[in-house]
């Protein structure tokens, strides 16, 4: 694989074609795929907020377990949601299924196809973000309005774990090497993001948090559901745009490079 | 002057230090139907991919429909054409008509007028009774057919076809021969490549012998046979002790003949006096008369045969 490749000319209706090819096959399945992510944080918001929250009462800066985990579970889902499709999935599509190798005979080039599989990926994740959003306010820790104040947020970690994913993607030949991604990668930060408990309490962790995109992510989330905004919410924004758009670029780049050969 | 549906000036391919295509030039009239005949690994597909839009040339020029095949006319030249690829890239856990359904949208085509073309389509390609049937119930031939039909979707102008027929069993293959031929009537300009040289006979205006990256020769199929040897092949199986004497006899010893171990084969206008004599010199020995075909002459001239036990 030649990491340098030719430069990229997008087509965003290209990439929407891509775009709904999954949106399509995802329509058919779209319960079975839902509910074991939808379970999976409800598991955790009871288990940890209500469980474990019994023993901690109003401890977590002033307020009750539960309360403190619902925003960062929000952003943890959204990334879940939308690293599969980046990682095993889009694997899959390029190295077992050939989906590309059909789709750029068409007028579909191949750096669209990739765009569509991010969009798809964002989409991916908003929805599984979004509805969790939505159980969390049906649990009355957060207000109507609050679930549309985390939807950017959502929109951006989405994107941003889509864009990680695919650049891991594009530079692994073995597919096996997802476990290093999942329990190395993903499965650390979940627990010192700042979900579970304030990571600055830990010295050396907060240092090291402060550079893990879903630190900035679930800084955000609660920002906003505990009404505390102000100018860092737009470094954290930022952090999470520029961060999807650089690795989104130049997974694209590699990805393309592999197929234009 | 004919129109022309491709040119390529000093096409090549390289791979790291692997040249696949080297150095080749041809021009495809619109309306025909062009063959690349060579064995695997002999630059077909890579040629090919050039010419869809997959791949990016290494040296040369090369133009579709007059248009070079760089990166801003990608989408304009890809829009006209048809690729039916080798392997079978098909969606296997949605239906025959889901996945013409995609592919269409591929081209930005309307949904409406794709539900009429996918009809047409599946007629064509006798497949309406699986239209809603998954394609991983369809048999290989079927799942060939059906690439076609998906090929068809944008009503191209050219079609590419990568060896189309291989692993089908004979009435398959004709079936897709018969397809070829209708669109080919329809003023379809058809590229394929193929290691049976019946199907290059068959399908084939002009034709193109690739080995190792080369063109080696080019032509019409009757033209090629007619320019590099006689008309008639007579096989002789006979142990290799006797062939000097027998090609002495023969006066061929100078000419060409293919030595194939097994199989001595030799070339003459008037194949009745030399099997009467044949026959009168070496009675015993299997011998059989046959009209010299693509293969003799790919024989010829690379020494070697297109496939393996052929």
């Amino acid at each position: 694989m030649k990491s340098q490749g030719q430069a990229l000319s997008f087509s965003l209706p290209c990439a929407m074609r891509v775009w709904y090819r999954s949106v399509y096959i995802y329509k058919r399945t779209w319960l079975i795929n839902l509910l074991p992510n939808f379970f999976e944080p409800v598991i955790y918001l009871i288990g940890m907020g209500i469980g474990l929250g019994a023993y901690i009462g109003q401890q977590m800066q002033g307020m009750d377990y539960l309360h403190f985990i619902a925003p960062g579970l929000v952003v943890a889902n959204a990334m879940n949601g939308s690293t599969f499709e980046t990682t095993y999935n889009l694997f899959v599509k390029i190295h077992f299924d050939k989906k590309y190798d059909s789709i750029i005979a068409t007028p579909v080039n191949i750096e669209d196809a990739m765009l569509g599989e991010l969009l798809w990926a964002t989409t991916r994740g908003m929805i599984y973000g979004g509805v969790f959003a939505f159980v969390i306010y049906c649990f009355g820790l957060i207000s109507f309005t609050q679930i549309f104040l985390l939807l950017p947020i959502v929109l951006l970690t989405s994107f941003l774990f889509g864009a990680i994913g695919l650049i891991f993607t594009a530079y692994i030949q073995l597919i096996d090497l997802y476990s290093f991604y999942y329990t190395l990668f993903l499965t650390p930060m979940y627990f010192f993001s700042g979900i579970f408990f304030p990571v600055e309490n830990i010295a050396w962790v907060g240092q090291i948090a402060h550079f893990t995109p879903l630190f900035h992510a679930v800084k955000l989330s609660k920002l906003v559901v505990f009404g505390q905004m102000d100018i860092h919410i737009l470094f954290h924004l930022a952090y999470l745009l520029l961060g999807g758009l650089v690795l989104s670029y130049f997974g694209i780049r590699r990805i393309k490079a592999h197929y234009m050969r | 002057m004919q129109e022309m549906a491709i040119r390529a000036q000093g096409l090549t391919k390289c791979f790291a230090d692997f040249v696949a295509v080297n150095d080749i030039s041809f021009e495809i009239p619109r309306g025909t139907c062009f063959g690349f005949l060579g064995p695997n690994g002999a630059g077909k597909t890579s040629t090919m991919r050039m010419i869809g839009c997959v791949s990016p040339l290494s040296k040369g020029t090369l133009e579709v429909f007059s248009e070079s095949t760089a990166q801003k006319n990608m989408r304009s030249i890809k829009q006209r054409l048809g690729v039916v690829p080798q392997e079978d890239y098909l969606d296997h856990h949605i239906t025959c008509y889901e996945n013409l359904e995609l592919y269409g949208r591929y081209f930005g085509l309307k949904p409406v007028d794709i539900r009429l073309e996918i009809k047409r389509l599946l007629d064509f390609v006798h497949l309406e009774a699986k239209t809603h049937t998954q394609v991983r119930f369809l048999s290989g031939g079927m799942k060939r057919r059906l690439l076609i039909a998906r090929a068809l979707i944008n009503n191209p102008e050219m079609i590419l076809l990568d060896e189309p027929t291989t692993g089908l069993d004979p009435q398959a293959r004709h079936l897709i021969w018969d397809k070829m031929r209708e669109l080919k009537d329809k003023d379809h300009t058809l590229i394929l490549t193929t290691h049976y040289m019946e199907e290059a006979e068959q399908l084939c205006d002009m034709l193109a012998f690739m080995d190792d990256g080369n063109i080696i020769a080019m032509g019409r199929p009757k033209d090629l046979i007619r320019e590099h040897l006689e008309t008639n092949a007579i096989e002789i199986f006979i142990e290799s002790s006797q062939r000097p004497k027998l090609l002495e006899t023969f006066n061929t010893s100078t000419q060409f003949h293919a030595d194939l171990g097994q199989r001595l084969i030799i070339y003459t206008r008037d194949s009745g006096t030399m099997l009467t004599q044949l026959h009168h010199d070496y009675s015993g020995i299997e011998i059989r008369s046959r009209l010299t075909n693509l293969e003799d002459v790919f024989l010829k001239l690379t020494g070697h045969q297109l496939r393996e036990n052929a």
